[in-house]
């Protein structure tokens, strides 16, 4: 018998607000979280200097140092958005729950702590081990967010370490909702994290795919429009509480949305070009596995970077699938991409955004690409639609490919 | 339910790339560790032990442009997954590019010299060191992305990287992957580059050797005279075939995984549990629905480490009392971290079909707080075994358990 999987948990760390209405304000508002990066203005080498960060994040004082001591901001970010999370579900104080093992943690980012990457990184090259700690590696490895979660809230069940680059959130709900459905879990924190640096953007500079629009960041990323040039880069953590639909139910717990349908494939063609064709793929798959048709989908929450060879696959392969009549727009327009965070965030925001029946805009779209198949972007103003079945796609530098269907509650 | 059967394994290991060489070194009493003398000017690095891969090379028929985004793990991976897929027959058949097959497989981290490159950001404020294929490099999942985009894996990419369980949550994901029906063929497994700075974090914890004068007796694992473990590296990697695809291609089994389980301590990030590993071990014979006394051997995880050691032991000996037969194959190749999990399911299905199981190296005198268990120490025995387990426990506090069945041909 296979078993529902249901959404009881959001909770987010986001440059635009932790919560979902203070998020939700700034979209409505068309407020942006990309600004200029004075802070590298002395690093050498970057052409992009603008960026989405998470300004004053100050970890709560309920942490003591002996629990953040092996969490560099990433971890942080992750701790804080499960806690959030877990509390929103109602779970945070159940304790006994947490740690009955039938709780797990899916958790990925692109990369662990740049402070830890910095700190071995240096030891390598200088041949002087002495900064390095018991904490160095747990800092720097890319299962960072997840490990300290579990520890800080006691969470024993599985760890799925999902670290894919920009699909780590979107792959750690999705396997996480298969160990819920298949009956090994009862329930899930699943999201992502990732910390802002600047060697993540000289990563995209490297291959001319980071935005140069230094002088006026408030308008970049400008996702599937004729002038974009290129991505931004954000931070933050969006994380869910996945739940066995009888397990929420039998405790009495509010449902946002349903999970019904998860796909992720591989390109296998190049290591940093994406490819309509097995995009398309994962786009079907999705729709099969939750037994529906394109026609049903109401709104697409799209990857759209602001590069224009991922939004061009991204708009073959979505309009391969939808054709043109689709709802769509693109949360890096707002918070840039972060990364291993960015599917946790559009999912927290997508699943709030069904109940609320309001649909942000891409911001910064004003002249679709023409080279671009067609899409019904939402432009200018947000939209009010009533959606009974939404779709969240994202897709991976290394060719991993996602597709998620969320179903109204 | 869908059986999940082993149809190749490839390896490269600091003791040969087959079962017959490593078995050979393993009756001759020689282990893979040896005194690093490159280690020799790293300042605060107390250990100088390393268990290296010393004879591995790019193959002469992989292109620049094949390996151009990979650095030494994800090589070995590609040489190792070669090697396995050759052996289940499936090197160049299409249906790998189909979208049939996927993998998982993870490591501790990307290689090194990458991680240098991105740590400049940091500390010489210039991103000149950064190239195109930097991040593809450092990043952990780097060996999967690499071995399915080199042979054209169009399933799902499963990055499983968990410190030292990152090769066995390799094999249990892609088991469940089949078993659950998302794919009918998965790559699994796990890879490691020998790097001095996994030495030192573990020599901050004192958790390292440093029988600095005595490479060919230590690591010790289980031993009252242990002082901790060895760094190693290498590849395993292992093709998982649903079963009735398997039959209806020809294709030899070689085993059937029929149990996985992990789970998290969710204590302390560095200090393993011995409670919640009994309980791992305890769900994976519930996942493949035997009793305990079905197992014929339990391949440790062994580190050598007096905590680890200890609490592992204790869970074992819990779960199955002090008759099973035990070893611990990190006293033959260091603790390859994020190869391991892999490296030692494979052996232990190697061993168990060849009813021949290597002792654990160095043990001399048991340590009394170890679980009482039957150690094999001093040579390697014959045994039959029907089904074997490969436990393995990681830095953060992750835990699996996967149990192989040995095939009998119906």
């Amino acid at each position: 018998m296979t078993r529902r999987v249901v959404i009881t948990g959001c909770g987010m760390v986001s440059a635009l607000g932790n919560t979902w209405p203070e998020l939700k304000d700034a979209l409505q508002e068309g407020r942006s979280g990309v600004r200029a990066m004075t802070e590298w203005q002395d690093v050498e080498g970057i052409e992009s200097k603008i960026a989405a960060p998470v300004d004053n994040f100050c970890m709560p004082a309920h942490y003591g140092r002996k629990q953040t001591r092996s969490m560099d901001r990433v971890a942080k970010f992750g701790v804080c958005a499960a806690e959030s999370a877990l509390d929103d579900a109602g779970l945070l104080i159940d304790k006994e729950r947490l740690s009955n093992g039938r709780i797990g943690v899916a958790c990925g980012s692109a990369t662990g702590g740049g402070v830890g990457v910095g700190v071995i990184g240096t030891a390598i090259t200088s041949k002087d081990f002495g900064k390095i700690t018991p904490s160095t590696y747990i800092k720097m490895s890319s299962h960072s967010a997840s490990v300290n979660i579990a520890v800080a809230f006691g969470i024993t069940g599985r760890l799925i370490p999902v670290s894919s680059a920009c699909t780590s959130a979107s792959q750690s709900i999705g396997f996480a909702y298969e160990s819920i459905m298949a009956g090994t879990q009862d329930a899930m924190v699943a999201g992502g994290a990732e910390e802002l640096s600047a060697s993540q953007v000289a990563v995209f500079d490297s291959v001319m795919s980071a935005s140069r629009w230094n002088h006026a960041p408030e308008l970049r990323p400008a996702p599937f429009d004729t002038s974009a040039d290129g991505i931004i880069i954000g931070e933050g953590a969006g994380m869910l509480v996945l739940e066995d639909y009888e397990h929420a139910k039998s405790r009495g717990a509010s449902i946002y949305a349903e999970l019904v349908g998860f796909s992720t494939n591989n390109d296998a063609m190049h290591i940093t070009q994406p490819r309509a064709e097995t995009m398309q793929i994962a786009l079907q798959q999705s729709l099969q596995q939750a037994c529906i048709s394109a026609a049903d989908i109401g709104y697409i929450s799209g990857h759209g970077t602001g590069t224009h060879l991922s939004d061009k696959a991204e708009s073959e392969a979505t309009h391969g699938v939808f054709g043109e009549h689709t709802p769509f727009s693109t949360l890096k327009s707002y918070l840039g991409h972060s990364l291993g965070a960015c599917a946790g965030l559009e999912a927290v925001a997508l699943v709030n955004m069904m109940q609320d029946e309001w649909f942000h805009p891409t911001l910064n779209l004003q002249k679709p690409n023409a080279e671009f198949l067609p899409l019904d972007h939402i432009m200018g103003q947000g939209r009010k639609l009533s959606v009974d079945f939404t779709q969240l796609n994202n897709f991976a530098f290394g060719g991993v490919n996602t597709s998620l269907v969320f179903k109204r509650a | 339910m869908r059986r999940v059967v082993v149809t190749g394994m490839g390896a490269v290991t600091a003791l040969g790339n087959d079962f017959a060489t490593i078995k050979g070194n393993i009756e001759a009493n020689k282990t893979a560790t040896k005194l690093m003398p490159e280690w020799a000017d790293i300042e605060g690095l107390q250990t100088r032990l390393g268990a290296p891969v010393t004879d591995f090379e790019k193959p002469k028929h992989y292109k620049r442009k094949q390996v151009r985004s990979m650095g030494r793990v994800a090589l070995m991976a590609t040489v190792a997954s070669e090697a396995a897929l050759a052996q289940a027959g499936l090197l160049g058949d299409e249906v790998i590019q189909s979208g049939a097959m996927g993998i998982a497989y993870g490591s501790c981290s990307g290689s090194s010299s990458a991680v240098v490159e991105a740590a400049a950001v940091f500390y010489e404020k210039t991103t000149s060191k950064i190239t195109a294929t930097t991040y593809v490099e450092m990043m952990s999942h780097t060996a999967a992305v690499n071995v399915a985009l080199f042979f054209g894996l169009k399933g799902r990419v499963i990055p499983t990287s968990s410190a030292c369980t990152s090769g066995s949550q390799g094999i249990g994901y892609a088991y469940e992957s089949i078993k659950f029906g998302r794919q009918d063929l998965m790559l699994a497994g796990g890879a490691e580059e020998l790097c001095p700075s996994q030495a030192a974090v573990f020599d901050t914890l004192f958790a390292t050797s440093l029988k600095n004068d005595t490479p060919e007796k230590t690591p010790q694992p289980f031993d009252e005279a242990r002082d901790g473990l060895v760094i190693g590296e290498g590849a395993t990697s292992l093709v998982l075939e649903e079963y009735e695809h398997a039959k209806a291609r020809g294709a030899t089994i070689l085993a059937e995984i029929v149990g996985f389980s992990c789970n998290s301590d969710a204590r302390h990030i560095t200090q393993p549990t011995a409670e919640t590993m009994q309980v791992v071990i305890e769900q994976a014979l519930d996942d493949a629905a035997i009793d305990a006394s079905k197992i014929g051997y339990v391949c440790a995880h062994g580190t050598a480490t007096e905590l680890g050691d200890i609490a592992e032991t204790t869970a074992t000996s819990n779960v199955f009392g002090e008759s099973m037969p035990i070893s611990s194959l990190k006293s033959w190749y260091g603790h390859t971290l994020g190869a391991c999990g892999a490296l030692e399911s494979w052996l232990s299905i190697e061993m168990m079909n060849h009813k021949w199981f290597a002792h654990t190296a160095n043990l001399d005198n048991i340590d009394e707080r170890c679980g009482k268990l039957d150690y094999i120490a001093g040579s390697a025995r014959e045994l039959s075994a029907d089904y074997v387990m490969n436990n393995n426990f990681a830095f953060g506090g992750i835990n699996t358990s996967l149990i192989f069945k040995r095939w009998i041909e119906s």
